[in-house]
């Protein structure tokens, strides 16, 4: 379920670093493919 | 339980607004009929009107490890039910409001996509529109954020600023 986003979301973790010295790690958005694979339709929509 | 639009959810009191940490925060607290337990919910104001939530049980306050242990009272469902009736709340004031989640590790789990991100996630896709929200992850992290689309139109560089923010601030949840 939803392994091309893992995938995506995995090789892009940046090594780049905040102006505070932290690792960066970057959100990254879900394609409408991972909303589908993950989504439960039976539940609805409450907003 | 309360109801809305046949989503049952446990009623919740707002507690208080704490300023005592480094993230001001909203206390709320409910009590499973089922189990007789008390939760609290810890909603964490972060920049951009994003907003933090976690939980835990009232019983594990003291505990350091009371967002990831296991209750084994097997009511996930009513009681992250109620957080999202806490969240809709939050929304319906706030109508810049964006969430975020974490899912806490178990022990011996990794870091990374924790069962309970995953749980988090089927459910937040479930319930919130991409017509209202666009849908975020860092699977390393197990994080989930939903950004209100309003406020992408106003600033195409939230996302980036959200992730600085949660690198900066993140340690977990132990």
């Amino acid at each position: 379920m939803g392994n091309h986003s893992n995938n995506t979301t995995l090789s892009s973790a940046s090594s780049s670093r905040t102006a505070k010295g932290n690792v960066l790690y970057r959100f990254e958005r879900l394609t409408q493919k991972d909303l589908d694979a993950y989504r439960v339709e039976s539940y609805g929509y409450l907003m | 339980m309360a109801t809305l639009c046949n989503f049952l959810y446990y009623p919740f009191t707002f507690l208080m607004r704490s300023t005592d940490g480094a993230v001001p925060c909203r206390l709320y607290h409910f009590r499973s009929t089922r189990t007789n337990q008390w939760y609290i919910v810890r909603v964490e104001e972060y920049p951009h009107h994003f907003y933090g939530i976690k939980f835990y049980l009232k019983a594990d306050a003291l505990n350091p490890h009371k967002y990831s242990r296991m209750t084994h009272l097997n009511e996930a469902r009513p009681v992250i039910r109620t957080c999202i009736a806490i969240l809709l709340e939050i929304a319906e004031n706030d109508l810049s409001a964006s969430f975020g989640f974490i899912g806490a590790n178990m022990e011996g789990e990794g870091y990374a996509e924790t069962k309970r991100f995953r749980v988090y996630r089927r459910i937040l896709t479930s319930y919130f529109s991409q017509e209202k929200f666009e849908h975020y992850q860092i699977v390393q992290q197990s994080a989930y954020a939903m950004v209100r689309r309003t406020e992408l139109e106003k600033n195409p560089h939230i996302i980036e600023q959200i992730s600085i923010y949660f690198s900066d601030n993140y340690t977990n949840f132990d």
